[in-house]
């Protein structure tokens, strides 16, 4: 880590980088990019949720008039399977089909309505099997298997000391089931790409937002049956992703259909309700959270037991499970701990990564659990979370020594002093039934990086290019969190310049070294490490080159000049002298992902985290049931900040996403079907639908591995607030909510089943119930 | 079936002599407004029109007239329009404050009054305060004009009494007098951009001494069409308005409906919601 000293660029709030031409629209996204005399492509979806195929008969679609081809699993000359974690997800289902999204054929045409029309004129034999709908029974004896190898898709835990005894040592003991619901990513920019198959290099590019290049082009070939190196895979920019767009989308479709286009291109683009049913979703949980506390608050024996709908496929549920479980214990100290989860195939669509990944849903029950025993105990719940707060060199409830920074404490402290929570007892005179004032907080840890024994490295190049232009080079993507811009400072902090002479160039497997996945929190910490190390490489560099050709004695001063005796020599001079020499100036950086010493398998557990604490006030309406989110207090410990800007804004927009889990969204299945997969009728937030107001306060506790001290936030602030607002409402009315999220409907019912909470009670005082 | 035909007619007459030809020739004719209903349901499979009869050029129903006791409003008046008008905001406020509740600014300039006959859905925001209004649709083709109350006109779920020749030139109603009070209340999912899982739109004019001298309860989105409820009216009318009388309204009121749980809500909020806006509106005007 660098010793604090006066910086142009880190921890300055800079407007982002891409920002102009994303407000004015000029920006173009991969989904806009229409090559000329470019083919449609269009899939066909499985018919039934689970089936097996008895026929595919393709014949009709192909002889349509301006049809060019239809491909089923025949043509997929390769593993007719992809996942990131273990793959198991059909390209084109040959035998059997699993959920709706499953795709059984490709059919490219002259138009879009044309391939429209030839899938319905594809045959496909099903024998319909019996739908498996729910993950308990998916775990049961004699459930219909969605795979050959049964119902269970993974299984895990970890445990510390002697439950029953941390049990039976504690004063106060609460426990409960929770359920959350399917949630979808949303994200604005739909499924869609381009790809051409160049007849004469063999190669085929494929340009489809992306979340990992590198893995997008191994799937992709390995889907072919090719070498990778034949497959460019041009993934960036993204116009929203939120770890739905981490797992392959279209692109294996996309090289498919390019294969059998006669080196035309082919166009693809998901519609929103294809996209809704066949993407990637957040898994539901049930989890059954049991926590005991001694009188004092101190926190002695957490049990923990999860299972998570995975849907059809396994993608990452692994993984996600495994953060669920890494996440239940808090940033908290515990002595005794025993946290266990399965992940069951059911064909309820598919789960995979989420932005939370996993955390979200074991924060939203432990988070409830915690504030329950303060309850109990008559504690503030700030001094409950207080007194267990996790400290640097803390064993975690892994048993595995946490000696990266954490500042939970720091998050909570803030809390604690902030006027929405030292007013919440006095704001709640300011309503009158049916109106009810309450205030929540809750506290996250959120696992970044990709875990142990998951290859996590970072790598990036740092250019001098023509014009005297610093060109940065990363394989990770932008998905609108704002990394370029971070990066651009980063670099340009290294090397002395202003942002306008560092431009990124970012998500192209021949353009760009692999970075990883942007996902995971990681990309501050990993790339931006990587990026700093480039910059500070290339700097040596160019100060050996000048040596080398303009002599010794040369300063490098602010703005890329170098001057000795008043004479300077400027960046595009020396750019100008290493082409003409065919020397490139570049700077190389690379950066390996520190590992805990304990090993749980499939990346279980991680040794760095971001913590966050949020506050929430809500209004609550006893008579219609409306839940209104009033004020939001963020408090994420960012390292250090980058851009505090870039944060507040991840803040902002966590925040929203967060409150409308609690409050707002659901997707709705039935017997494996999608109910309401559009958006008419699955609600977003609309912006009158935010809250009043949202403060983002940022804590800064650097992180010594990092080269400026900074850590991703990326999910962690979405992640508490959902609690937050739970611990609201129930600060507000007296009744708790175990299933998410609370709409009206629920709200109501829930206040017709307690008459005696106390919102009731004071309706029941003004002649309103 | 697929898309056939695109008119654009310039004149009353032609466009609708172009929906007698149709009607005659068998082919489902749909016209085309705002778009906003027409265009989603296409796309989703839910309308499969023939041809589509786009009347942008028919300015004349885009008017708003005012005379001495009615307003007219031709049918391609906007939500946009019926939120800024003065005559409106005078004379039928209840369809100013409902416009503004409203999809988005987007679908508030796109959208027709004719869009929601048209439509004749049970969550068609304007159509409670129409039927408060009992306002009367005018509905013309080559054979001539009828007028139909709206409360026939809408006939089910998304069915109306449009014949398939004929064009809905507008609605007709009288003016409300300046001592009727407006009330809406719309509940939907969100605060924007919503699809009302209970509408409310009322009339009501009290007497100094706060007797109901004239009332109009209607509610949307909890029977199959916009619907009046007449227990609760005859309760109320003729009635000095008390906190115990509204007290009763409220149950009587839920008790009117048997509204159906589905994605967007349970039958036991919709009832619920019947009341609460109810007794809210009530309790605004003591
Ligand atoms: C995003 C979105 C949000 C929406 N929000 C709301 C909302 O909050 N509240 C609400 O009530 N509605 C809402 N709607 C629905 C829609 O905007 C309304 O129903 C609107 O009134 C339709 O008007 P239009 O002019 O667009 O009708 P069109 O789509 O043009 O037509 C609708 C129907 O009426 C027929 N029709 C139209 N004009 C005539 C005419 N003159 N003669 C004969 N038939 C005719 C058409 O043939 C068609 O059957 C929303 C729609 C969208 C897309």
């Amino acid at each position: 880590m660098t010793t604090e000293t006066a910086t142009r660029h880190i921890g300055k709030s800079i407007s982002r980088v891409d920002g102009l031409e994303k407000t004015t629209g000029e920006l173009k996204y991969l989904s806009d990019l229409l090559l000329e005399n470019s083919c449609h492509g269009k899939v066909l979806r499985a018919a039934h949720p689970h089936a097996r195929i008895t026929r595919i008969d393709t014949a009709k679609a192909e002889a349509l008039p301006g049809v060019v081809c239809v491909l089923t699993h025949r043509h997929v000359r390769g593993l007719n399977r992809f996942g990131i974690a273990q793959p198991d997800m059909p390209v084109l289902c040959e035998d059997k089909v699993r959920y709706v999204g499953d795709a059984v054929a490709l059919v490219a045409a002259e138009t879009e309505e044309i391939a429209k029309d030839a899938l319905a004129l594809i045959e496909v034999g099903y024998d319909v099997l019996p739908v498996v709908d729910d993950p308990e029974r998916a775990l049961e004896p004699g459930a219909p298997p969605v795979h050959a190898k049964g119902n269970l898709l993974h299984e895990n835990g970890v445990a510390k000391g002697d439950v029953a005894r941390g049990f039976a040592e504690s004063d106060v003991v609460i426990g409960h089931r929770f359920r959350t619901q399917m949630y979808a990513h949303a994200f604005l920019e739909i499924e869609a790409g381009t790809a051409i198959h160049d007849e004469k290099t063999g190669v085929i590019t494929v340009w489809c937002a992306g979340q990992y290049p590198y893995r997008d082009q191994l799937q992709i070939a390995r889907a072919l049956g090719w070498d990778p190196e034949k497959v460019h895979v041009i993934a960036s920019p993204i116009g929203g992703a939120f770890g739905g767009k981490d797992e392959i989308t279209i692109q294996i479709y996309l090289a498919l259909l390019a294969l059998h286009t006669q080196g035309r291109p082919v166009r693809l683009q998901l519609t929103r309700e294809e996209s809704m049913e066949a993407g990637t979703k957040r898994h539901p949980f049930i989890i059954d959270f049991k926590a005991g506390a001694a009188k004092d608050g101190t926190f002695k024996a957490l049990e923990v037991e999860m299972v998570s709908d995975a849907g059809a496929y396994a993608t990452l549920s692994g993984p996600v499970m495994n953060l669920a479980i890494e996440g239940a214990s808090g940033p908290y100290l515990w002595p005794h701990t025993k946290i266990h989860g399965r992940a069951a195939y059911t064909n309820n669509g598919f789960s995979g990564a989420f932005r939370g990944f996993g955390t979200t849903q074991s924060c939203y029950a432990g988070e409830q659990i915690f504030d329950m025993i303060a309850g109990q105990l008559g504690m503030d719940p700030i001094d409950l979370r207080l007194k267990n707060a996790l400290r640097r060199g803390d064993i975690s409830a892994m048993n595995h020594e946490i000696w990266t920074s954490v500042g939970i404490r720091e998050t909570l402290l803030v809390a604690k002093e902030s006027r929405l929570w030292r007013e919440r007892h006095a704001r709640r005179g300011e309503f009158a039934p049916p109106l009810f004032y309450g205030v929540g907080v809750a506290s996250e840890f959120q696992a970044t990086g990709l875990g142990k024994g998951i290859p996590d490295f970072a790598g990036s190049h740092c250019d001098l290019e023509a014009g005297g232009t610093v060109v940065v080079r990363v394989g990770g993507i932008e998905m609108g969190t704002g990394v370029m811009t971070a990066y651009c400072q980063m670099a340009a902090e290294a090397l002395g310049l202003g942002m306008e002479q560092v431009r990124i160039v970012a998500g192209d497997t021949e353009e760009t070294p692999d970075s990883g996945t942007t996902t995971a929190s990681r990309s501050i910490y990993m790339i931006g490490n990587a990026v700093t190390r480039a910059a500070k490489a290339l700097r040596k560099v160019l100060e050996a080159f000048v040596a080398e050709h303009w002599g010794d004695g040369h300063t490098l001063e602010p703005g890329g000049v170098f001057r000795r005796d008043g004479v300077s020599l400027g960046l595009a001079q020396i750019a100008q002298r290493a082409a003409s020499l065919g020397t490139r100036l570049r700077g190389e950086g690379h950066f390996v992902h520190p590992e805990a010493d304990k090993d749980f398998g499939d990346g279980l557990p991680h040794i760095m985290y971001s913590y966050c604490t949020q506050v929430a006030s809500v209004i609550v309406d006893a008579e219609t049931g409306e839940v209104r989110v009033d004020e939001v207090l963020s408090i994420p410990d960012a390292g250090r900040a980058i851009n505090p800007q870039g944060i507040e804004g991840q803040s902002d927009g966590g925040v929203v996403m967060g409150a409308s889990y609690a409050l707002l969204e659901e997707v709705l299945m039935k017997g494996g079907r999608f109910v309401n997969a559009n958006f008419t009728n699955y609600t977003l937030p609309t912006a009158v639908d935010c809250p009043r107001r949202i403060d983002t306060v940022i804590v800064e506790v650097p992180e010594p591995t990092h080269e400026w001290g900074a850590k991703g936030i990326g999910e962690t602030v979405t992640v508490p607030i959902c609690p937050a607002i739970c611990n609201a409402v129930y600060d507000a009315i007296g009744i708790r909510f175990f299933e998410i999220p609370i709409t009206p409907e629920r709200l109501t019912a829930a206040l017709d089943a307690n008459p005696e909470c106390k919102a009731m009670r004071a309706m029941r005082g003004v002649g309103l119930a | 079936m697929k898309l056939q035909g695109y008119h654009t007619p310039k004149t009353l007459e032609e466009t609708l002599s172009i929906l007698d030809a149709e009607a005659k020739r068998g082919r489902s004719a749909a016209v085309l407004a705002g778009g906003t209903d027409v265009m989603v349901r296409m796309r989703e499979g839910r309308m499969r029109p023939e041809v589509l009869v786009q009347i942008e050029a028919l300015s004349d129903l885009a008017a708003i007239d005012e005379s001495a006791a009615a307003i007219r409003l031709g049918a391609r008046v906007s939500f946009a329009q019926l939120m800024t008008s003065k005559v409106i905001a005078q004379h039928a406020e209840v369809l100013a404050l409902a416009s503004r509740d409203v999809g988005a600014p987007q679908i508030q300039s796109r959208g027709t009054i004719g869009g929601q006959l048209g439509t004749a859905s049970p969550v068609g925001d304007l159509l409670p305060p129409l039927v408060a209004l009992e306002a009367e649709v005018i509905a013309r083709s080559v054979d001539g004009e009828r007028r139909v109350p709206v409360e026939s006109w809408l006939r089910g779920v998304g069915v109306c009494d449009r014949r398939p020749n004929e064009l809905i030139m507008g609605v007709e109603f009288r003016k409300v007098s300046a001592a009727t009070r407006s009330l809406w209340h719309k509940a939907g999912p969100r605060r924007a951009q919503s699809i009302s899982k209970v509408s409310f739109a009322a009339l009501i004019r009290l007497s100094a001494e706060r007797r109901v001298e004239h009332i109009r309860l209607v509610f949307g989105a909890v029977a199959v069409t916009a619907k009046r409820a007449a227990k609760t009216e005859a309760l109320l009318a003729g009635q000095v308005l008390t906190p115990a009388l509204i007290q009763q309204a409220q149950q009587t009121a839920m008790m009117e409906f048997t509204p159906i749980t589905d994605l967007r809500s349970t039958d036991a909020y919709r009832r619920r919601m019947v009341g609460v806006m109810l007794r809210r509106g009530l309790v605004s005007l003591l």
